[in-house]
């Protein structure tokens, strides 16, 4: 893999925003996607992230059982008390609690060793639009003779398609997906009706309203839209962890407990997203070539050790920080990097630092997607700085013809 | 190949668009005019007149149809219908069809597709070929009544229309329930993902 500097298309602002994506400078005047680079991978790298991703899945997979059949929630930092939504969900997670998708964050140079997941978006990953429909219009005007890492919109239909099919009254149409974020919010209004988009081309009825909106029934423990009508498929991009302890959370687990509510992603998801999730990982499965010492403390690191502290439910590489640790885990000196941010008040966990693929001061994190189980897209975020955050660069990529 | 044939782009018009394939730019060029005068701006008339027509007979196609207009209506919105076969025949057997309120409109390898879009007077999106007069949602409650206003307009990347969808008249909407408080962390904290 390689860093490849380029000219940007011709009204390269024009081109993104005839293609509903006007979010492609941040509010400072900065390039949030930037084409004048792209990372050009061969076939043989692309199989090699994709197998990493779908093996990390699967572990994950495991641990989320792991956490569900002995209850240790605490350790992945969720009450006891969401346990029946979590439960109940993940028995059905084959069929009618199926997962949509995920994002992981892959930390890889495409030499030496093999790629290491840094963590897996597993509940709202953002740049689904960026990944799946701007970089590859950018390829098909820029060099349609070559290939890309992105069937992420094929999967995503074919995953609502499934859906369908678990869900008569869906395939019918006789009950429709609600589709809800907080409004306004221009970005994740525009990946709603992205996921909306999709979900119409697979053949359903479908509603976007704000999260705001959304009203509970005391008498019928049912969930209502704003004309009133009640939600049986709630696809919300918006964090689990976050609904359960606003004013109706309880109802909310409630109702999905009993299937009164179907979520997207269910509620089985919320573990998954946890940053504790890769403790877990690692404890299940020490030395594994594509993950990183990982831990609830930070006292199990050999003395001189880089590493990595992230909040447990943290969001968009806010309050990390990055420090080499004393023999008996105390940070040296001061901190390597480190980000501000909200999250500061539920637990932290404590990752091996490995770089990131670097160019002239570029630093990529890998997004890989995945379509339930099944990997199906890339993503790159840069950034000048080692953590990367909401505001670091969108960078397109291609597969070299061979 | 690793990557999809086509992807849908997130142009939806507030009235028809037309997606027009660009002989001279290439098959792979796909531009939007949002009304045939912004069309014969750039192009021939002949040309623009051409697209429309193939833009309105994939909408009479594909639209979902009515015995007659209060069906329709009831379902869509009102003053949201039109007959389908004007000017065919002698306008015996009417059916109407919801008036088309946007396309999907895609990008594919060999150039591009536009997919209507309709909604009913919930904000219920159906995309095409759908025939929403066989599977019809729970009828709307109307036990508490208040007054808000319609939209017809529609901003590029987004289905969010509060109220009726295609109807400048008020609309209903119940107040059953309690406002069940979602939104209220990710408010105070500026949330996008992660």
């Amino acid at each position: 893999m390689e860093r490849v500097t380029t000219a940007p298309r011709p009204q390269w602002q024009a081109k993104l925003d005839e293609i509903g994506f006007p979010f492609h400078t941040d509010a400072d005047g900065t390039a949030y996607w930037d084409e004048s680079a792209y990372w050009r991978f061969s076939l043989a790298e692309i199989e090699t992230l994709e197998e990493a991703a779908e093996e990390v899945y699967r572990l994950c997979e495991e641990a989320v059982g792991h956490v569900v059949s002995r209850g240790l929630y605490e350790a992945v930092g969720l009450p006891r008390w969401a346990a029946p939504a979590i439960e109940a969900s993940w028995k059905e997670r084959e069929g009618r609690d199926m997962p949509l998708y995920a994002r992981f964050d892959f930390a890889w140079d495409g030499k030496g060793g093999p790629p290491k997941a840094l963590e897996l978006n597993a509940e709202t990953p953002t740049s689904l639009y960026e990944t799946a429909v701007a970089q590859w219009c950018w390829l098909q005007d820029v060099h349609p003779d070559a290939d890309q890492f992105n069937s992420l919109e094929e999967a995503l239909v074919e995953r609502w398609q499934a859906r369908m099919q678990a869900f008569p009254a869906l395939a019918s149409q006789a009950e429709a997906v609600h589709f809800a974020c907080l409004m306004p919010h221009p970005e994740d209004e525009a990946t709603i009706a992205y996921l909306q988009t999709l979900a119409l081309r697979a053949g359903m009825t479908t509603k976007a309203m704000p999260i705001q909106a959304i009203r509970y029934d005391d008498s019928s423990g049912c969930f209502l839209d704003d004309a009133g009508l009640p939600i049986r498929h709630l696809m919300k991009l918006y964090p689990w962890d976050w609904m359960i302890r606003e004013e109706t959370g309880r109802e909310l687990v409630t109702a999905a407990a009993q299937g009164r509510i179907r979520m997207i992603e269910p509620a089985w998801k919320m573990v998954m997203a946890s940053k504790g999730l890769f403790a877990l990982l690692w404890e299940l499965n020490p030395g594994h070539p594509n993950l990183l010492q990982t831990a609830l403390d930070r006292t199990g690191f050999p003395a001189g050790a880089k590493v990595v502290a992230k909040p447990l439910l943290g969001r968009e590489g806010s309050n990390v920080s990055i420090a080499t640790l004393d023999a008996a885990g105390l940070p040296v000196g001061q901190p390597i990097a480190q980000t501000e941010g909200p999250y500061v008040d539920e637990g932290w966990v404590y990752q091996s630092f490995t770089p990131l693929a670097e160019s002239y001061g570029n630093h990529a994190v890998l997004g890989v997607w995945m379509a339930g189980d099944r990997a199906c897209g890339l993503g790159i975020r840069e950034d000048r700085a080692l953590i990367t955050g909401n505001t670091s660069r969108f960078v397109p990529h291609l597969i070299a013809p061979s | 190949m690793k990557r999809s044939r086509t992807v849908a782009a997130l142009l939806l018009g507030g009235i028809s668009p037309l997606l027009f394939a660009c002989g001279e730019d290439g098959p792979e060029e796909a531009t939007v005019y949002p009304s045939i005068e912004a069309c014969t701006a750039e192009k021939p008339a002949s040309d623009c007149a051409e697209a429309f027509a193939a833009a309105r007979q994939e909408h009479l196609a594909g639209a979902p149809r009515f015995s007659n207009r209060e069906a329709c209506e009831a379902e869509m919105g009102d003053g949201a219908c039109t007959p389908a076969n004007e000017g065919v025949g002698s306008g015996t057997g009417s059916v109407f069809v919801p008036a088309l309120v946007g396309f999907m409109i895609g990008r594919s390898l060999t150039g591009g597709y536009a997919q209507p879009v309709y909604f009913d007077r919930q904000g219920y999106a159906r995309s095409g070929n759908t025939r929403i007069a066989e599977t019809p949602l729970p009828p709307q409650r109307r036990d508490e009544i208040r007054q808000g206003s319609g939209g017809v307009a529609s901003s590029s990347g987004s289905y969010y229309r509060p109220g009726s969808a295609n109807s400048g008249k008020s609309f209903t909407v119940t107040t059953s329930g309690r406002s069940a408080g979602f939104g209220s962390t990710g408010s105070s904290r500026g949330f996008s993902g992660s």
